[in-house]
């Protein structure tokens, strides 16, 4: 089937929270309201016409942009005229990649959660596969997934301090191991 | 060497103590097979067939630091495994030595400048005997430095006073 006969059958059943289809011409992704995050995906994965049964990959973005990208990017929009982009406020997110062996067809959606208080429903129980990668979400992002069965880092150590794929992330200056403090800044 | 000269069968060969030690330690270095990265496939090419290292005597790949007297620090040492480098190493057997293979275990090589989770050299936690340049070395590098470390091998000094 179709992303976007897809995205339709998915609005149908949950309405308002659709939010939007991004990328409609390319690759369609599908924005939903994080709070629906593990209904639409039960109803993705049960639903005989979709049986979405493999979950290809789970992913942590953030929409904030580089610090270096900002001024180069609104030149570069004022120069050709193009409205600049609109100011919302930068979020975190999952994005789902789906795939059904039976239907040969695949999916995408999404979800944005605020940076403050980054909150996702856990979709674990409904494909196993999702336990490390929301752990990773979780070790570089600092999503909480809600009903996971074991949150922790998979990636950095325990003691690590910080989410560091998050655009504000500020590296620490040392790090302790055994007995040593090792500067991890650049530098002699 | 007067008094014993011509006093033993021609077999026999007569030497100090440290030169001894030195040539045995030099010539049956047993590393550890321990890997971390890239380099770690050439480190495995260098100790197969096509380069050899066993005729140097240092093939001798065993799984436990216990029964190992060369580390080669084989890749991108990062933060979370250079506790587990320096708990290897001190689980060694003296005498010990250590390699530090390529641009990442010397200097944290490509992560230098923004690596937050990679150690800039391994030697900012373990002693380190001798460094190989390469991203990765080739095994020729590689086997330069065994060479490199049995020379230093047999400057040492363990019965005579340190000069």
């Amino acid at each position: 089937m179709d992303a976007l006969a897809i995205a339709t059958m998915v609005k149908g059943v949950f309405g308002g929270a659709l939010l939007a289809v991004d990328q409609p011409d390319v690759e369609p992704v599908a924005v939903i309201e994080p709070e629906k995050v593990a209904e639409v995906a039960r109803f993705l994965r049960e639903t005989p016409g979709l049986a979405f049964d493999y979950l290809m990959c789970l992913s942590g973005f953030d929409t904030m942009p580089a610090e270096e990208d900002h001024p180069a990017r609104s030149t570069a929009a004022e120069d050709a005229g193009a409205p600049v982009a609109d100011s919302t406020e930068p979020t975190l997110g999952v994005a789902y990649h789906l795939f059904s062996y039976s239907q040969r067809h695949r999916f995408a959606f999404k979800a944005h959660t605020p940076r403050n208080n980054p909150h996702i429903p856990s979709v674990t129980q409904i494909w196993p596969a999702a336990d490390w990668h929301e752990r990773e979400a979780f070790d570089l992002f600092g999503i909480i997934f809600d009903g996971h069965p074991d949150l922790r880092r998979i990636l950095l150590p325990e003691d690590w301090v910080g989410h560091p794929l998050r655009k504000d992330y500020a590296a620490q200056e040392s790090y302790r191991i055994g007995d040593a403090c090792v500067q991890i800044a650049r530098g002699w | 060497m007067g008094i014993l000269e011509e006093r033993f069968d021609p077999n026999i060969v007569t030497t100090t103590v440290d030169a001894f030690l030195d040539w045995a330690r030099k010539s049956s270095l047993w590393p550890m097979g321990f890997g971390l990265a890239c380099c770690a496939i050439e480190m495995m090419a260098t100790s197969m067939s096509r380069y050899d290292l066993d005729r140097f005597g240092a093939s001798v790949f065993r799984s436990s630091p216990r029964q190992s007297d060369l580390l080669i620090v084989s890749g991108t040492v990062t933060l979370k495994m250079a506790s587990r480098v320096k708990r290897l190493y001190d689980q060694m057997a003296e005498p010990r030595y250590v390699i530090s293979m390529g641009s990442c275990a010397n200097t944290g090589g490509p992560y230098w400048e923004h690596g937050y989770h990679v150690l800039k050299g391994v030697d900012r936690i373990i002693p380190v005997d001798v460094y190989i340049a390469g991203c990765p070395p080739r095994p020729e590098a590689l086997i330069d430095g065994v060479l490199q470390l049995q020379k230093k091998i047999a400057q040492q000094r363990v019965v005579r006073k340190a000069v």
